[in-house]
């Protein structure tokens, strides 16, 4: 149709011609769209990937990988011979398994008290609950180690007080780290384990209390069989999450040498004084935690598509019922409130206490007179300090807005696209990808990449910038695939034939109903790009450190108390993030079910019909 | 007017083609019907005119433009056929207010913001909708999303208007009340309609023209009343009403459309012969078109016997369930005093309204 000429409608007024070059753009456009859409994803998700296998069988001691020529299987014999290997991973296992299981379980517990029984407080233990998600995990590292420090941790010291010296532990041991890390996965489990709790049609309940069974018995025989699956897969979920997990274990294991697979791969990376590097190494326990990751994920996405079709919500707009608990109203909320005061408010407490000390002292009416702001003042008078905020700022901004573009126009591009099915399948696979890719592997990666490309990207913001990318694009993408496919195919096809081109319908109508999504999706990437110390930790410099680092480094040089300050203020800047109205609003809108009737206007047509 | 030649169109990933060839022409101001049951291709050929799907192979012509053909390679976008939709779901854009909503077609189309408010109004002013303007769009009710839809698809003033099951959301009065609206403002405003339905009452009350389409392919087209009288396909007439379908042989030679006689279990009936899809013959003839005669006149052609099996009482009319051998038929009467279960009736139907549908070739 090189010469067609098209004339449009047959009204004066609002006749247009459309020159051919610009038809043909418009049968081109979607692909020149998702080429762009997956060149992106390639270089954020695949690349990084590419770059680990191939290090793994080129890279050796203090060697990069394109400083060699040969290919061996010499990293992965030496992590098959090595005892100490298998002792890490043993140490791994073990974390993961106990970590996550306790943090399942007291999720489980509060989600159930919260969504599902008439506790009392229900609103303070909910905020309380959640409360961790603003605490980054080196600062709730640092927090413990201030409680259970073997000699003067505040609870070690009141145990033994209290004659109670039995009771002691050591907050170093491996036991300690995997409670640590299980409390501190509880609020992450709650969200996700909450929804199932919520969306649990009580009819099921409510035939079995008539069957003459009692509350506890429905417990244990209806409800927790009928939310397995979906237990299940947040239980998967968070298996990957602690096994890749590098803030706990490289804060508590830096004293006592306990190591798992993420601290050892930065350890080989960046080894004490007098030791070299070995690349290598790190890159073949990398392939390796990343093909454990890629196949529990698999078996999550199996799972959680299973578990949609288990648990559903029947009648709309129902209101569940709650199960009275009757005496054990009192005890339960005890129960929650121990968690609570152990979990949240005692390292919230310690470590404000501690920052308002030069030396530690054991807090009592005495040393309230010994407090100080000196700390605060040493951060605020700190050279550094307005150069790592500005770093961080920058960085985290910038980053969190990347991902969610990428993220939006992924969704769109698997959700709506008009490319052919399965490429679109393609697509979300290749972006859902980087969640089985651990925070120090991304970091290795990308040392990697950047060292080899002529771009000098290395050793300044932008590789951190784009590690996060990578880092958090699958959580967003999940996030903005639900959200999209809320909208109705309909309300964007009316906008086409309103005469209204493909661009400025995604800028209409798509945008504006995804909006309170983006935002959600936008600032929980934002928070944790700040919460991230793995990722920073191992591509930072002087000249582009950030806030994690910093912290990392106060705490590393014996300045605790700066650590500390520090850590307080990053606490009460996200926890104001967290309070705000559009994130409750947002994450609301991801995990309701009513925002799905409002933007799907067959639904609402039917309802109010 | 709408033109569509071969349409074929196959899923990406299914097996079947969805649309076998379909092709029509609707002329300027004309209703015509796409009806058919779940699943029957319907939609997807609306789509196909709307450029919300594209066809394999056919042609598409809007006002005598080529907007799909696939031998020119030629395929315009969905936003520059100029047309107006209302789409099965509405689709009504819930951050919008009502009168955003329907001025949403006017935009970029170098109108200036006087024109635009005073064609909204009008638009609104149609449907009646004209106070409720400054709404947000959620706070609509079914019947009122489906009025702003109409104002949306009929504010640009394009001579093509595409209906998808408009008022399948609606309860049956406010369907019935709708029906007729859409029908006045069709007459109005002229547009070249295709609307698509399940409902064949609907389809018989609107349209100028429908087409009756089975599996991907248009199975009979025509005037409602014709096709509802004298249907040529046997679809057609199951589809379009209730029908009665007695087993016959025919008496000699048969020809599409010769008047001819066949024997039913019932007695010897006459009518006109059409193409059948069966393997045997079938004398078709609706309920309400028998009417009941003296069981003691001497027998003739066109006239039937069978006993009373069962009553069903519909409302308006008697339903009369009637046996001979194997075979059943119902007859629908004015409502009145009932024969005993087992008594024997006679019926006739007049050849006009009857066919015989012969066994397939
Ligand atoms: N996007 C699609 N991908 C694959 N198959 C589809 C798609 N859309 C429709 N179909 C199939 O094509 C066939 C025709 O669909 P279509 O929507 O045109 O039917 P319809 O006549 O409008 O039916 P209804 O009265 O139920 O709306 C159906 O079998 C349907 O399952
Ligand atoms: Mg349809």
């Amino acid at each position: 149709m090189s010469d067609h000429v098209i004339l449009e409608g047959g009204r004066p007024g609002v006749a247009r011609v459309q020159s051919a070059g610009a038809a043909a753009f418009a049968r081109r456009a979607p692909f020149v769209m998702f080429g762009a859409v997956l060149a992106a994803l390639a270089w954020v998700a695949a690349a990084p990937f590419l770059m680990l296998v191939y290090s793994s069988f080129t890279a050796e001691k203090d060697k990069l990988p394109f400083e060699t020529t040969h290919l061996s299987f010499a990293n992965y014999i030496h992590i098959v011979q090595d005892a100490k290997t298998w002792e890490v991973i043993g140490t791994t296992a073990l974390f993961t398994i106990g970590a996550t299981s306790i943090g399942i379980g007291i999720a489980m517990f509060m989600a159930w008290l919260i969504e599902r029984t008439d506790a009392p407080c229900r609103r303070f233990l909910f905020v309380a609950t959640l409360i961790p998600m603003a605490i980054p995990s080196m600062i709730y590292a640092m927090a413990w180690i201030q409680l259970g420090g073997p000699n003067n941790g505040f609870i070690n010291t009141s145990l033994a007080n209290m004659g109670l010296g039995f009771l002691q532990f050591n907050v170093f041991s491996l036991w300690s780290m995997i409670v640590i890390q299980g409390a501190s996965l509880a609020s992450h489990a709650y969200l996700l384990i909450a929804v199932a709790f919520r969306t649990f049609d009580t009819s099921w309940e409510e035939q079995s209390f008539i069957c003459g069974h009692g509350r506890f018995a429905t417990l244990f025989s209806i409800t927790l069989p009928m939310l397995k699956p979906a237990l299940l897969a947040a239980a998967l979920f968070f298996t990957v999450v602690s096994m890749e997990t590098f803030d706990i274990p490289v804060t508590l294991g830096l004293t006592s040498h306990v190591q798992v697979v993420s601290t050892q791969i930065y350890w080989s990376t960046h080894p004490e004084s007098g030791r070299l590097p070995d690349y290598g190494l790190a890159s073949a326990l990398a392939i390796f935690l990343v093909a454990i990751a890629f196949a529990l994920i698999h078996l999550y996405q199996r799972a959680t598509r299973h578990a949609k079709k288990f648990v559903t919500i029947t009648a709309r707009g129902y209101r569940p019922r709650r199960m009275p608990l009757g005496a054990w109203r009192w005890p339960l909320f005890a129960a929650a409130m121990m968690f609570v005061v152990a979990a949240v408010a005692m390292p919230l407490f310690i470590l404000i206490w501690r920052s308002l000390l030069r030396f530690y002292q054991y807090p009592s009416l005495n040393a309230l007179n010994l407090l100080n702001v000196n700390s605060y003042r040493n951060i605020f008078g700190d050279p550094d300090i307005p150069g790592v905020l500005a770093n961080t700022a920058k960085m985290a901004l910038a980053a969190a807005g990347a991902t969610t573009i990428l993220a939006a126009a992924t969704a769109w591009q698997v959700v709506r696209g008009s490319i052919g099915a399965a490429w679109r399948r393609r697509l979300n696979t290749l972006a859902f990808f980087p969640q089985s890719l651990p925070s120090v592997v991304v970091g290795l990666a990308l040392i990697f990449i950047y060292l080899w490309l002529p771009v000098p990207v290395y050793g300044t913001l932008w590789i951190i910038g784009l590690a996060m990318v990578t880092r958090f694009l699958a959580y967003s993408v999940g996030a903005l695939i639900a959200a999209q496919m809320q909208i109705s195919p309909e309300l964007e096809e009316a906008s086409r034939i309103a005469g209204v081109g493909r661009m400025r319908t995604y800028l209409q109508i798509v945008l504006p109903l995804i909006f309170p999504a983006l935002v959600a999706a936008f600032l929980w990437v934002l928070i944790h790009i700040v919460r991230e110390l793995g990722l920073s930790l191992m591509l930072y410099t002087l000249q582009s450190q950030v806030l994690s680092t910093k912290i990392w480094l106060l705490w590393e040089n014996g300045r605790v108390a700066d650590a500390c300050a520090t850590g307080v203020m990053t606490v009460a800047a996200l926890l104001a993030l967290l309070a705000l109205p559009s994130v409750g609003a947002g994450l609301r809108a991801l995990f309701s079910r009513r925002a799905r009737n409002h933007l799907n206007p067959c639904e609402t047509a039917k309802t109010a019909a | 007017m709408i033109v569509a030649e071969s349409l074929v169109k196959t899923y990406e990933g299914a097996k079947a083609p969805v649309l076998k060839g379909v092709s029509f022409q609707v002329e300027r101001g004309e209703v015509y019907t796409l009806l058919g049951p779940s699943g029957c291709g319907k939609t997807t050929s609306l789509r196909a005119v709307a450029g919300l799907e594209s066809a394999d192979s056919g042609r598409i012509l809007l006002d005598g433009r080529v907007v799909f053909s696939s031998k020119e390679r030629i395929n315009v976008p969905p936003d520059k056929r100029n047309i107006g939709m209302v789409f099965q779901s509405y689709a009504i854009w819930p951050h919008m207010s009502v009168s955003k909503n329907v001025a949403y077609p006017l935009q970029g189309r170098g109108l200036s913001n006087d024109e635009i408010r005073k064609r909204v109004s009008r638009a609104l002013e149609v449907v009646g909708l004209l106070e409720l303007a400054e709404r947000p769009s959620p706070n609509l009710s079914g019947g009122q999303q489906q009025r702003v839809a109409l104002a949306r698809a009929i504010v640009a003033e394009t001579s093509v208007l595409l209906l998808d099951e408009p008022l399948s959301n609606l309860d049956a009065k406010l369907r019935e009340q709708m029906r007729r609206d859409l029908a006045a403002l069709q007459r109005q405003l002229g547009h070249s309609t295709i609307y698509v339905t399940h409902d064949q009452e609907e389809a018989l009350a609107l349209s100028h023209r429908v087409a009756l389409m089975r599996d991907g392919e248009i199975v009979e087209e025509g005037k409602p009343m014709a096709m509802y009288q004298h249907p040529q396909h046997p679809f057609t007439a199951a589809f379009l009403g209730a029908a009665n379908f007695a087993p016959c042989v025919i008496v000699g030679q048969a020809r599409p459309g010769d008047m001819i006689e066949a024997d039913t279990p019932f007695g010897r009936f006459s009518g006109v012969a059409r193409l059948g899809e069966d393997r045997e013959a079938k004398l078709f003839f609706r309920p309400h078109m028998a009417r009941l005669e003296d069981f003691d006149a001497p027998p003739r052609v066109n006239r039937g016997v069978a006993e009373i099996a069962e009553y069903s009482f519909l409302g308006e009319v008697l339903e009369i369930m009637a046996r001979k051998g194997d075979s059943a038929i119902r007859i629908r009467t004015a409502p009145g005093p009932r024969a005993a279960a087992g008594a024997r009736i006679a019926f006739g139907v007049d050849p006009e309204h009857s066919a015989i549908f012969l066994p397939r070739a």
